[in-house]
């Protein structure tokens, strides 16, 4: 029973990192159909913020080192910039593109930020030591409940109910609904496109560093690629909760999580290679059972 | 007249590499190595150290009396460019060709080396297939198999720090760390010590929370007293940050990927971590190896991150001793030679080859210990057992 309980915070805490990632990419798919694979990188460029950029093998915290307060809405500027910059110099100018067509350029941008990063840092994986004191564990009797983990799972409903409520109360929020529901409708009745579109790659932008910051903290490490396997769960979350459904996406985003590490932690050690492959088998029945995801949005339903 | 200038350029373009770029009284040194992409974190410093050899050794009059040249080619860390690479510099005359430090990306470039004839050397693959096996008769590497340095782990941890029960936590990602720990799991009965557990990680994994969560359980109820991490980094620091956040105060034993301080400040007040490798980019205690470092950060204002630039200066003193040997360049003759040398002295320590066997199986490596930031030395193990070749290859599961 303590095994099955410990398997259940750990399946918890990875689900709810996925779900914070999935938040971000349900949100941009949710307006504008775009699968936004660059979301990966966007984690990774605020996890390179926090260093001092060059090529040195030794990694230096430089806006990493600064208190919590300033740090965090440092990190979020910079990849909210990063990702305005991506829409104003990509996806804008595809507008009126496909969503296949956006989904390949969403691979570009992706493919141009690991490489700059690259560049700019090197290839060798760097070393931080983020906020190492939230790396401690509650126990309770032999239940060991990570400190880091609740922060993240709490971070994670906060912003997602931060986001709820400000789709539905706030004049931008309604705004944004609006597009999500027809954007050319919307745009005829005075909403304006790509401020709303601005503002949805912006909110996407924030989600992506409080994952950065917290991922960084749990791994310590860096790495030109480190946010892809992170964007790819997620985007599999993102369709097995429902495509364009916020609160789908964090529901798929624990579904994953819990499965991933159930598999982790049941299966038979020679089949534990294949885990992956069993969770994505799960994901398969899901979509044959419930094409539309688990929590289908009403926008898409139509749609697709 | 343009179009005549036009013509002219272009046959004086189209003719330039057929020049022959090869001198009588020069030796040819290929390099087709990556010099960007993320292999070129790997590949540079080995570079960097064959450059230095060349460069001593050309100050002593070269090998046979000739001089060496160098010519390289940029494989790009893709393994189409690595043929393409491998085969210019065959092209260009190259008496030898230096490939990446790892088979499958060096592999591409290796071959066309072996299928003109030529010796190639991959700098720093742990693989016994680079080599014999995988490549040709005529390829090298010059790094020792990744089994090794778990069976070092696993004899020096029985021996010098009286660990019996052990877990191995396998980054299934690559090869080299299901080599490693091969090599431990091994190792290990062969000394009476027991493997209580098992589990594994992909280096993707978000977390290995579930694997922490098994090998607490192992530590409480069936004693495990140390841990084989066979992973690189970034997932291998990744890995020890959340094994030590999450209480497990065990020694860790890992394999010589680890090596180097960058990677340590993912890992606030680590210790009890050990690995082995085969030379000490700081304080090693020869002073040859310590030379040579010093002769690498007067060059290029710092000295090697890791072990991996040392194992080609070794095999670069080893070639050209044996092509005194012989009395020429030629790879046949300079192979034949290679293939009988017995602890063979070099910088590193005494290496070896045999004629079915181009990786190094049972050098004496030094097993370091982690303190926060400092890597030191303490002692040099050799295996007493030569590795079977069902564990080299790893038939069998």
């Amino acid at each position: 029973m303590i095994a099955f309980l410990q398997n259940l915070i750990d399946a918890v805490s990875l689900g709810s990192i996925y779900a914070l990632t999935a938040l971000g990419i349900g949100l941009l798919f949710g307006i504008l159909r775009l699968i936004n694979f660059a979301h990966g990188d966007y984690i990774t460029i605020g996890a390179y913020a926090l260093i001092v950029p060059s090529a040195d093998v030794t990694a230096r915290l430089m806006i990493g080192e600064l208190p919590l307060v300033v740090m965090t809405p440092l990190i979020c500027l910079i990849v909210v910039v990063v990702a305005l910059l991506s829409d104003v110099l990509v996806f804008r100018p595809l507008r009126r593109a496909s969503s296949p067509t956006l989904m390949i350029a969403s691979f570009a941008v992706s493919y141009i930020i690991q490489n700059g990063v690259m560049m700019f840092y090197g290839a060798r994986p760097k070393a931080v030591d983020l906020w190492s004191g939230a790396n401690t564990q509650i126990l309770i009797g032999d239940l060991r409940v990570p400190m880091l983990q609740l922060i993240i799972l709490v971070v994670t409903l906060v912003l997602m109910a931060a986001l709820t409520l400000f789709l539905r109360k706030t004049p931008y929020g309604i705004q944004m609904r609006a597009a999500a529901e027809d954007f050319r409708m919307a745009t005829y009745l005075g909403v304006r496109g790509n401020l709303v579109i601005g503002l949805a790659f912006a909110i996407s932008g924030i989600l992506a560093a409080a994952v950065s910051l917290l991922y960084t903290t749990q791994s310590g490490s860096l790495s030109h690629t480190m946010g892809l396997p992170l964007a790819l769960f997620a985007f599999v979350a993102v369709v097995v909760g429902g495509m364009g459904s916020l609160v789908g996406a964090v529901v798929g985003g624990f579904a994953i999580g819990i499965i991933v590490t159930m598999l982790q932690a049941y299966l038979p050690p020679e089949l534990r290679a294949f885990r992956d492959a069993f969770a994505f088998a799960f994901v398969i029945l899901v979509l044959l059972v419930r094409p539309a995801g688990l929590v289908p949005s009403r926008t898409t339903f139509e749609r697709v | 007249m343009r179009k005549l200038l036009y013509a002219l350029l272009g046959s004086v373009v189209t003719l330039l590499p057929l020049q022959p770029a090869r001198a009588a009284d020069e030796i040819t040194l290929g390099m087709a190595v990556a010099f960007s992409g993320w292999m070129e974190a790997y590949d540079g410093e080995a570079t960097k150290m064959a450059q230095l050899w060349i460069e001593e050794q050309n100050a002593k009059g070269g090998v046979l009396g000739k001089k060496i040249k160098v010519i390289t080619a940029d494989t790009k860390t893709d393994r189409v460019e690595g043929a393409k690479a491998g085969k210019q510099l065959v092209d260009e005359g190259a008496d030898m060709l230096l490939v990446s430090a790892d088979y499958d990306y060096g592999a591409p470039a290796a071959l066309q080396a072996q299928k003109a004839g030529i010796i190639s050397v991959f700098i720093g693959a742990s693989d016994p297939k680079a080599g014999v096996l995988g490549v040709g008769p005529l390829s090298f590497t010059a790094n020792n198999a990744a089994q090794l340095e778990g069976a070092v782990m696993a004899e020096w941890g029985y021996e010098k720090k009286g660990l019996r029960k052990g877990y191995m936590l396998v980054d299934e990602t690559l090869e080299y760390n299901k080599s490693a720990c091969a090599g431990y799991e091994w190792m290990l009965p062969l000394k009476k010590g027991e493997l209580v557990g098992q589990d594994s990680f992909k280096s993707q994994d978000a977390t290995i929370s579930s694997q922490v969560t098994r090998l607490a359980e192992a530590i409480r109820n069936k004693g495990v007293d140390h841990v084989m991490l066979c992973s690189a980094n970034p997932a291998a620091a990744s890995a020890l940050r959340q094994l030590r956040a999450a209480g497990v105060s065990i020694p860790v034993l890992s394999a010589t990927a680890m090596d180097g301080t960058y990677w340590v400040n993912s890992v606030p007040g680590l210790k009890d971590f050990y690995l082995p490798v085969q030379a000490l980019v700081k304080d090693d205690p020869r002073p040859d190896v310590s030379a040579l470092t010093a002769a690498f950060e007067k060059k290029y204002g710092k000295p090697p991150t890791t072990q991996y630039a040392y194992p080609i200066y070794a095999f670069l003193q080893m070639w050209a001793a044996a092509a005194t040997k012989a009395g020429t360049t030629d790879s046949k003759a300079v192979v034949a030679v290679l293939n009988e040398m017995s602890d063979f002295p070099t910088v590193i320590g005494p290496r070896s080859f045999a004629p079915k066997l181009h990786v190094q199986t049972r050098n004496p490596m030094f097993v370091v210990s982690y303190d926060g930031d400092k890597e030191t030395s303490v002692g040099e193990w050799t295996i007493t057992q030569p590795i079977p070749d069902p564990v080299l290859y790893r038939l069998k599961k």
